[in-house]
């Protein structure tokens, strides 16, 4: 894993030193994070300090559309005795517009997905625009966990075709696969489409096959309507049923399909002020179901604030919850100042107990931009959970952008 | 000649106008602003900006406010106001949906690593607390955005029975062999194969362990493989070579199971069954 990340980094040396000497130009945003928190099963306080840093590299060649993208996370918890720890959530080169513009190249750690799936990997990802908007796709590489590591055997890769460019329709059909140390651990194909209907609406829907397994692991079927101005409607159909690598024991395993049905409506009331409502219907199998429901108001922009106010129930196989939520934030001093505050308080009941309970979170977020580049943030959120008692948290963040 | 030509064409492109009266808003695009050079989206798109939808200042720190009035700007799809919160379907919705548009930094700098909300809007109060109520039946829904650690980071530090799982409250292992005798652990471990000698036929006596075990985890199989990510304690009563024997395989498994065979190379098969060769069970057929 090490070495990976040194070849890596040696890489992108290769690519970026001949870039600058040219004049590159590079990007970003360096973060610099202190959190703390109560650990939840042992009651340890908490307190990592983290490095983030994102960026971009272009204009590495001139008349060539390649850039290098990364980022990536160095974090301690001061209060243990754990060395520093990174994880590289992406680095690779982007080169875009290849071969008469029909190629798009990118290669090195990046999120990698499809309508099969979808997976981190150190590897390469090849679009080619094959005639009119159809194109291709391949990807292929090392599965990368960032928690297990991974082995010289775990790879994946994908394959797809697709229509690219069109305004208003999206259709891909699509492969991806997974090799557990040399061993196919997943082939699964999917399908995923988008149709608008003229401009009142939009139809789509998605479809996965486990082709191991032989069952259609995931549908997904949607409507989406504008009727009018301001109103929007959303109906959705949603199954899914897990998928186990072939090298896990519990692949074997008999599994329940979830199955959900969820309709929305939303209406804008004036430009700034949208009310809306949700239900939700969840199918478990035997019988058992489960409800929820949530109304709500999304104030933006009132006399420069945002305020958010919803109610939520649900009922059935799992638990009860009764709630509400109130955030309200807003910008001040010429955008130099934002504050925001929230409450969120739930009353529940788990499935297997018979008294309910209530936890309930306050939190207040200040941000400060010191100049257009430097700001920096604090939160604070007081949790208060089901036996009552207060649990203290917070934030303290300075983001430098480049 | 040409200039005969131009005055026609003039005279007709004016009549045109006149009967089409005002003249029509056109509508804005992208493509224009990236032929004119314009390919940061920062220069409209704030960056933290409460909304995708740029502010009007935006527009009229290049364009004068006569000009904005001969456009019209497309109706939002999925990028509404309040997109922050909203914009989960829409990504579950469509696989490539988002990513036509934006680069993964867009979905990872919130997902992944930066804690500026420390949380999403859907992990209300104290979620520890709720969790159990969401995640109940449908945990892939924590896996779309959790590892398995996260959850077992926690969940392998607590008793079976602390965690309120129906199956573990009234767990087999502690109850006692006929009146009186071993517990059914410490039997098992003595001798794997003596099960049988009371449930023949795997056939498990009117425990509700029985059946609440095989609910939770046909609801809830990746629960079962973030504390026994091996299954091994499944496999004492669901191996084909010892305990039970009791089969754990869907209704449809013996159409289906020869892909899942092959693509492992059988080791997995082989963590219950005899090799094909000599496994009664798979001699059946084979």
């Amino acid at each position: 894993m090490r070495r990976r990340a040194g070849a890596w980094i040696g890489a992108l040396v290769l690519v970026l030193a001949p870039g600058w000497a040219a004049g590159a130009s590079l990007h970003g945003r360096a973060s610099t994070v202190l959190q703390w928190w109560e650990r939840a099963y042992d009651g340890r306080d908490i307190t990592p300090l983290s490095q983030y840093l994102s960026f971009v590299a272009s204009d590495l060649w001139q008349g060539q559309d390649l850039s290098i993208r990364g980022y990536g996370q160095l974090t301690k918890d001061l209060t243990g005795g754990d060395p520093w720890r990174g994880k590289v959530f992406y680095l690779y080169a982007d080169w875009n517009d290849l071969w008469g513009g029909s190629l798009d190249l990118a290669a090195g750690r990046q999120f990698v997905q499809n309508a099969a799936g979808s997976a981190v990997m150190d590897g390469a990802d090849v679009h080619l625009r094959v005639a009119g908007p159809v194109a291709v796709r391949l990807f292929g590489g090392g599965d990368v966990q960032y928690v297990n590591e991974y082995n010289s055997g775990d790879a994946l890769g994908g394959f797809s075709v697709y229509l690219d460019g069109l305004d208003h329709t999206f259709a891909e059909v699509a492969l991806f696969t997974k090799y557990d140390k040399y061993d196919l651990a997943r082939l699964m194909a999917g399908a995923s489409v988008s149709q608008d209907l003229w401009d009142w609406g939009r139809a789509y829907g998605d479809l996965q096959y486990d082709y191991l397994g032989d069952t259609v692991s995931e549908t997904l079927l949607g409507l989406r309507l504008f009727p009018r101005a301001g109103w929007i409607f959303t109906g959705e159909y949603f199954e899914s049923l897990p998928v186990f690598d072939s090298t896990s024991i519990y692949s074997v395993f008999a599994t329940e399909r979830y199955k959900e049905g969820r309709l929305k409506a939303s209406y804008d009331v004036v430009p700034n002020v949208r009310l809306y409502a949700e239900v939700i219907r969840a199918w478990y199998g035997e019988g058992d179901r489960a409800f929820e429901g949530e109304v709500g108001t999304r104030m933006f922009d009132v006399y420069g604030a945002r305020i958010d106010f919803s109610l939520n129930r649900r009922r059935g196989y799992g638990g009860e919850l009764d709630g509400f939520r109130l955030v309200a934030g807003r910008d001040f001093w010429n955008d130099h100042l934002f504050i925001e505050g929230g409450a969120e308080y739930q009353v529940f009941q788990r499935q297997e107990d018979r008294d309910d309970d209530s936890t309930s979170a306050y939190w207040g977020y200040v941000e400060y931009r010191w100049t257009r580049t430097l700001a920096t943030s604090v939160r604070l959120e007081n949790l208060v959970d089901g036996g009552g008692e207060n649990h203290l948290e917070g934030l303290l963040r300075v983001d430098w952008d480049f | 000649m040409r200039a005969r030509s131009l005055h026609v064409l003039g005279a007709a492109w004016l009549t045109a106008a006149l009967l089409a009266g005002p003249v029509r808003a056109q509508e804005f695009t992208h493509q224009t602003h990236r032929e004119e050079g314009v390919t940061d989206c920062t220069v409209c798109h704030e960056p933290g900006a409460l909304t995708i939808v740029p502010d009007r200042k935006a527009c009229l720190d290049c364009h004068e406010e006569d000009e904005l009035a001969t456009y019209t700007f497309g109706k939002l799809k999925t990028h509404g106001p309040f997109w922050a919160t909203e914009h989960e379907r829409d990504a579950e919705a469509s696989n490539a949906n988002c990513s036509s548009c934006h680069e993964q930094k867009f979905c990872l700098d919130c997902h992944k690593g930066d804690p500026k909300h420390q949380r999403p809007d859907m992990h209300v109060a104290d979620y520890l607390e709720i969790h159990p109520i969401k995640a109940w039946g449908n945990e892939d829904a924590c896996r779309k955005c959790h590892e398995v650690s996260f959850c077992t980071d926690c969940h392998k530090r607590f008793r079976g029975e602390d965690l309120k799982v129906l199956s573990h409250r009234r767990g087999w292992s502690d109850k006692p062999v006929g009146t009186g005798g071993r517990r059914h652990a410490e039997q098992f471990q003595a001798d794997p194969d003596s099960c049988r000698q009371c449930h023949p036929g795997g056939i498990l006596s009117s425990h509700q362990w029985t059946s609440d075990h095989q609910r939770e985890a046909r609801r809830s199989l990746t629960t079962c493989q973030s504390c026994h990510p091996r299954g091994k304690v499944c496999l004492r009563c669901h191996s084909a070579t010892q305990g039970l024997k009791a089969s754990p395989h869907p209704k449809n498994w013996n159409s289906n199971h020869e892909r899942l065979a092959r693509a492992s190379d059988e080791r997995t098969c082989e963590k219950c069954h005899e090799p094909k060769g000599r496994d009664p069970v798979c001699q059946r057929c084979h």
